[in-house]
């Protein structure tokens, strides 16, 4: 088996496992039913698409309601199969694209490979790639549109398809949802780092779209620079928008800039959590349990790894491989994605950033498994060591995604159980046959499934460790 | 000392995927290495506060009022006949009370009683409240 076949391999079956998981669990009731039944009250994709630029005036995402329209046209009336296959299958795609960008040629590479693999599906930032579903993972959808204009990126040779396939995927990320607008960013911190495959025109295409995008939001979106309408961490606690304007309401650049700075340092360090510095919070009060620790060590220690290998790489100037590269696109991606979180933080916002971390983390952990290939020392043992740690904390890290959807199946589950009892009496049960009809088909799938139940008998250890 | 330290970062990958898929495998025929519980009865979902097993037992066409042991070691040390109705107000599951309400539970006058006799929570007397069969008893001996 070659280095590349076995990376593939691992991949592979981490997205079997991942796939597996997300397919085993109910779509999901809040957010998600209510776009079910408005794509199927919608006569087509098209009438989505442009009733939303019509009748959204703070977001212009009109392809997330087309895509929902478009797969409830193909579902067929099986619904589960339709939004949950296609949530895996974006799953699988990403952890696929993610692989094939890191281009595995020797054995060094697969085993870096394989640590990158767990830093990316274990952290924080990957939750929301998989948590939820409305009923189209977005978040997700952006992370697989931002892999794939890395690896046109990484391309050896220009050709116009690969441009076209560039500009098309920031044109559809961009119109999903704002945070799309990172494929630009992608493509042209791949383009500064020397990774060329999308040539210079395709570039100007790209910002031709970017440009065109910002035009569409002056004419489609209200002008929004206040604060969010919705709740976001500050230091050790929520706050919602009722707080929020009591503090910030004369100064919401200190909330921005705040968020940004939340936002690169959970990719960091995984902490805060949407915001929240939870597990300090906890360590002040005597608390710390695994499942904060965990996180907050292999993240931290990751990253000085990455950092100790910049600046290592910089300094030796006969390194003729691509781990600088890494490093930097990976620094650009980071800043650009925290930008983009200005207005709430949210984990899941800073998924692209979460993935291009991985990649910085392959480079790094490449460098020390090819040093340890060609020294021996002191030095070069604890580093092996520590990586070989930090290998075995991600593992456990990304085992918790198990957990995480197996408690989110049974959640979801119950909410399909409870639905219409609750509907009913809050007098939102619809009058219409088919919606009733369309309710009935989700809950029963839902209701069918057979799922462990996390609430009762589980190990004392589980709670431990993960989070559900 | 490379080949070593490939394996070092390889392995516990490795070993990630193939308990993950194994325990994704156990799980589909009921051996859960992370939760141990399966309802075997109508009263036990409740107990668990298992929406879907409850909603499953009632269309396979089990009485909801009817009582089933609930086993050792969760509610109690002992094993405890208990209806359904009864064993989701003692682990104050209002939720739960709502659906075997919702279900036709607690439409016989005993059963309602034991359920409203087991809790003295609230939030579960008023749901059952407000299903209360017209010769149904409050007083708890």
């Amino acid at each position: 088996m070659t280095p590349r076949t076995a990376a593939f391999t691992l991949a592979s079956l981490l997205a079997l496992a991942l796939a597996s998981d997300l397919l085993w669990m109910p779509v999901q009731v809040s957010d998600s039913l209510d776009e079910i039944i408005d794509a199927r009250a919608s006569p087509s994709a098209w009438a989505s698409f442009t009733e939303s630029l019509r009748s959204d005036d703070n977001h212009l995402r009109p392809l997330r309601v087309a895509q929902t329209k478009v797969l409830y046209d193909l579902a067929a009336g099986h619904y589960w199969l339709a939004y949950r296959g296609f949530h895996a299958a974006l799953l699988v795609t990403a952890v696929l694209l993610f692989t094939a960008a890191l281009r595995v040629s020797t054995a060094t590479d697969a085993a870096a490979a394989a640590l990158a693999l767990v830093v990316f599906i274990g952290s924080r930032t990957f939750r929301g790639n998989i948590e939820e579903a409305f009923p189209v993972n977005h978040f997700l959808e952006v992370v697989v549109l931002c892999l794939l204009t890395l690896n046109l990126a990484r391309s050896s040779r220009q050709a116009w398809w690969l441009d076209a396939a560039a500009v098309f995927a920031l044109a559809a990320a961009a119109l999903t949802l704002e945070s799309g607008l990172l494929v630009w960013v992608v493509a042209s911190g791949a383009w500064l780092v020397g990774w060329r495959g999308i040539s210079r025109w395709g570039l100007v295409a790209m910002t031709a779209v970017l440009t065109a995008y910002v035009v569409l939001r002056l004419i489609y979106v209200a002008s929004g620079t206040g604060l969010p309408d919705r709740s976001t961490g500050f230091g050790f606690t929520m706050l919602d928008p009722a707080d929020l304007q009591q503090r910030f309401g004369d100064r919401a650049l200190v909330l921005y800039a705040y968020n940004v700075a939340a936002s690169a340092l959970a990719v960091l360090f995984a902490e805060p959590r949407n915001g929240v510095f939870i597990a300090t919070r906890t360590l002040m009060s005597n608390e710390l349990e695994p499942w904060l620790v965990i996180p907050v060590v292999t993240s931290a220690v990751t990253t000085l790894l990455i950092v100790c290998t910049a600046a290592h790489t910089v300094r030796r100037s006969d390194v003729r491989d691509d781990t600088i590269r890494w490093i930097v696109l990976s620094t650009i991606v980071l800043v650009a994605n925290a930008v983009v979180s200005y207005s709430y933080t949210k984990d899941e916002i800073t998924g692209v950033a979460g993935a291009f971390y991985a990649l910085a983390a392959f480079a790094a952990v490449r460098v020390v498994l090819n040093t340890a290939t060609m020294t021996r020392s002191a030095a070069t043992a604890t580093a092996v060591t520590i990586v070989a740690l930090l290998s075995i904390g991600w593992s456990v890290r990304a085992a918790g995604m198990h957990y995480l959807l197996r408690a989110q199946a049974f959640r979801h589950q119950n909410d399909w159980v409870r639905l219409p009892g609750m509907w009913q009496r809050s007098g939102r049960w619809p009058d219409d046959a088919a919606a009733q009809q369309l309710i009935t088909t989700l809950r029963e799938a839902a209701v069918d499934m057979d799922l462990p139940n996390p609430r009762v008998g589980e190990r004392w250890w589980v709670a431990r460790i993960w989070e559900d | 000392m490379g080949r070593l330290s490939t394996l070092a970062v390889t392995v516990p990958v490795i070993a990630l995927a193939v308990a993950w898929l194994a325990l994704l495998g156990a799980e589909r025929i009921g051996i859960s290495a992370l939760w141990g519980l399966i309802p075997r009865n109508l009263a036990e979902a409740a107990a668990f506060r298992d929406g879907a097993a409850i909603v499953r037992a009632v269309a396979r066409g089990e009485n909801p009022d009817a009582p089933a042991e609930v086993r050792a070691g969760f509610l109690s040390t002992e094993p405890l006949a208990l209806t359904p109705l009864e064993a989701a107000a003692r682990v104050s599951g209002e939720e739960v009370v709502r659906l075997l309400l919702d279900l036709g539970a607690g439409r016989d006058a005993a059963a309602w009683t034991r359920a409203w006799c087991s809790t003295g929570a609230d939030a579960v007397r008023a749901e059952l409240s407000a299903a209360r069969p017209a010769d149904a008893a409050t007083e708890c001996r």
